[in-house]
């Protein structure tokens, strides 16, 4: 069996970040509406939208950015029949887990059926989606405190590669 | 370009152009023997790499059907490269011999219950000249006076809570990267893409160092896009050639008057599984039943500091650091073995996933808003054989070459908890010790890069399947030339150890080519 772990400890998320509180009631660019394959509805498209925003909530990444993850997984399903259907299922839980549809319920009910899920395959596959997505992203990454490709800036020899500037003295750097 | 007859039965068949197949076919090739290697992947230049972690990821990995069962990735047991090269595109270069203990794990640390230990064929002495050779040929950093790299910030965290601890033995790592031009090579930019394929050649490959050098000699042929699939014998049981699938996907077949099997374990335990006849009804070298079990890899963890200012943990070399304090063998930390813990930078994609594996919302971008202040390292452990570790043939699932699927079946010794354990508790130590605010164990999210063992040296026939040559006991012209030779695997990283025995193997083998032996 293999061990890895889970987040058993669903932690109670804190509702200030914006990013989280557009989860309200984002409005979806347009791209998304008329760029998708049509493998999933646009109304499917949009709850993966704002799921990929609840699984990384950035106050950086944009609505288009979050929309791209939909797009993302749409391709990918368009050639993946399997994934295709663990989406449609897992969306259809999500709504199913409300009275009213995943999307138009407050925010704390969006998160707590997400924690429902968190477990499961269809969960998992979105979220490997989002990160990959979002942090491979230069426009992302870059927020994040990653730099990507450095060979046309002739690597980090002579650009801080050893630059840290906080670390406490060492104890012993008369000694050795 | 030197071409050879497919018929041409003088030829030394070299499966495999990475750490072991490159070292041996060249080191033959040196000496005008003819030598035709099979390489499954594609030649890449250097335009063709990037500093695009997931896409040369996708350009250069192993990424045919594999199935893991027990404690490993059942999808992903193991990652390892199809190109020219082979893995040594994606190593990052880390390069320590042995220790001597380790190379006799039987007599050291006795009898494990559950582990199938054993000593090696060849003492550390022996083995000696050639790690010379081998550092020198890869210009390995603090060895034959070659200056060792200057450190980058992630090693400078790791240096200071090291020396924090009372570790004494702390440095920049023995890597075959050059830290000056050398062997026609520059000396490393700190890039930082390592495992991307390093675009500018600081460090060693075999893609641009042993295979061209091949090239070069007029003795060698290197066939790209060429998968093995069966070793064939003639009516004596020697080995007469191997059948391959060319580029086209027509089957062909290579006469040879000896092989050398350089697949990276799991494939050369499949290749010899699958080269099963009349006479070698288990597969070819098998009559000991060993071919494929012992199956070993590294105990293998991680370590991520949230420091209290910025790391840039992604600028320079990946394995920028070592501390090898820990390496030796000390019952009273309650298991056997040695660690090493090592630096290691991680993408944000990749520590979006491993970090706090299925963990999302603020709790994961809390931290990755702080990817600039993670410090990280690897804790590196001896892992302990096993007989029932072991690479088998899927019953009834095959690949796109219609070979069966290769299955890894891996349980976890419960030496290697402990010892990872131990290791993680000093790895957490040691960021504390600078101020680290939170401190994550990435545990069981990796696959093996690191396989040794199924096709073990030894002197006895019925436990082991090679002599301390990697020539098989039961075939005098088959020879095995990876990490599969390890009857155990000490806690240092493994290549320069194979690089060290293949060129071992090479002299051996021209020995027994001239004197018409073999
Ligand atoms: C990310 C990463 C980092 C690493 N870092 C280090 C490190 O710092 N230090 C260290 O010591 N080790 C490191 N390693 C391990 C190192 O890469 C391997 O030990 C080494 O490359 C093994 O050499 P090899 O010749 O056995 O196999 P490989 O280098 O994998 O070469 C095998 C070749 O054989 C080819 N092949 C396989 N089967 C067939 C077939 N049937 N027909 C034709 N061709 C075939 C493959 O395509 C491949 O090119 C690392 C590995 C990984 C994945
Ligand atoms: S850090 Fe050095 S070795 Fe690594 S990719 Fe860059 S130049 Fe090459």
């Amino acid at each position: 069996m293999q061990r890895r772990r889970f987040i058993a400890d669903a932690v109670k998320l804190t509702l200030g970040a914006r990013s989280l509180a557009l989860l309200g009631g984002a409005q979806l660019p347009a791209v998304l509406a008329e760029s998708h394959a049509a493998a999933l509805s646009p109304q499917e498209m949009q709850t993966l939208a704002l799921m990929a925003r609840a699984l990384l909530p950035h106050d950086f990444v944009t609505d288009a950015q979050y929309a791209g993850v939909a797009t993302a997984l749409e391709r990918q399903a368009t050639r993946d029949t399997g994934l295709l259907e663990l989406i449609r299922a897992g969306l259809a839980r999500m709504d199913a887990l409300t009275d009213v549809g995943w999307q138009s319920v407050s925010v704390d009910q969006k998160l707590q059926v997400l924690e429902e899920l968190q477990d499961e395959p269809f969960f998992g596959a979105i979220l490997n989606a989002t990160i990959d997505t979002l942090y491979r992203d230069p426009e992302v990454y870059r927020q994040l405190g990653y730099e990507g490709s450095s060979i046309e800036f002739g690597g980090y020899l002579n650009r801080g590669f050893d630059d840290i500037d906080w670390l406490p003295a060492s104890d012993d750097a008369t000694a050795s | 370009m030197t071409e050879f007859a497919r018929t041409d039965a003088s030829v030394v068949v070299v499966i495999g152009s990475g750490a072991s197949g490159a070292v041996v076919a060249n080191s033959l090739a040196q000496r005008s023997v003819d030598v035709v290697c099979l390489e499954a992947g594609r030649r890449l230049s250097f335009a063709d790499m990037s500093n695009n972690e997931a896409e040369m990821f996708g350009k250069f990995t192993w990424l045919d059907r594999r199935i893991g069962t027990g404690d490993t990735l059942a999808n992903f047991p193991v990652w390892n490269c199809k190109t020219v090269g082979g893995t040594t595109m994606h190593w990052t270069g880390t390069s320590l011999r042995l220790q001597p203990h380790e190379m006799k794990a039987r007599s050291t640390y006795g009898d494990i219950p559950g582990a199938n230990l054993a000593d090696w064929p060849l003492t550390y002495d022996e083995l000696a000249p050639y790690y010379d050779q081998a550092e020198d040929r890869m210009g390995v950093t603090g060895t034959h006076g070659i200056e060792r790299l200057p450190g980058n910030n992630n090693y400078k965290v790791f240096e200071a809570g090291a020396k924090k601890l009372g570790y004494q033995e702390i440095n920049t790592n023995n890597v075959a990267i050059n830290s000056a031009a050398r062997d026609g090579r520059p000396g490393c930019i700190q890039l930082g893409f390592c495992i991307s394929g390093c675009k500018i050649g600081a460090k060693w490959s075999t893609a641009y160092t042993e295979i061209p050098a091949a090239e070069a000699t007029e003795h060698f042929e290197l066939r790209t896009e060429c998968m093995a699939v069966e070793i064939r014998h003639d009516a004596t049981g020697k080995v007469s050639g191997v059948a391959y699938l060319d580029q086209d996907g027509m089957l062909r077949e290579q006469k040879a008057r000896a092989v050398c099997v350089g697949g990276n374990v799991v494939e050369t335990s499949r290749l010899l599984l699958n080269s099963r006849s009349k006479k070698f009804p288990d597969g070819l070298a098998n009559s000991s039943g060993m071919v494929g079990r012992n199956y070993m890899r590294h105990v293998l963890a991680g370590a991520v500091g949230l420091m209290p200012g910025p790391v840039n943990l992604h600028r320079g070399t990946h394995q920028a650091g070592v501390v090898t304090d820990d390496r030796g063998n000390d019952r009273s930390r309650g298991f056997v073995g040695g660690i090493l813990y090592l630096t290691v930078p991680f993408t944000p994609d990749v520590f979006g996933k491993i970090l706090m594996p299925g963990a999302w919302g603020e709790r994961l971008t809390s931290v990755m808003e702080k990817y600039d202040h993670l410090a990280a390292m690897l804790v590196h452990g001896e892992d302990m054989a096993q007989t029932s570790n072991r690479i088998t043939l899927h019953p009834s699932e095959t690949d796109q070459y219609g070979l069966p699927v290769p299955v890894i079946h891996y349980d976890e010794h419960p030496n290697s908890r402990k010892l990872m354990r131990h290791a993680l508790d000093r790895a957490r130590e040691m960021y504390e010790a600078v101020g680290a605010t939170g401190v994550f164990d990435m545990i069981d999210v990796f696959p093996a890069t690191h396989n040794m063992g199924t096709a073990r040296m030894g002197r006895n026939p019925k436990t082991s399947v090679c002599n301390a040559f990697g020539q098989t006991h039961d075939i005098e012209n088959l020879f095995v030339s990876d990490g599969s030779l390890f009857p155990s695997v000490g806690c240092e990283n493994p290549t320069l150890t194979i690089v060290a025995l293949a060129l071992r193997q090479a002299d051996y083998v021209y020995e027994q080519l001239t004197s018409g032996a073999i």
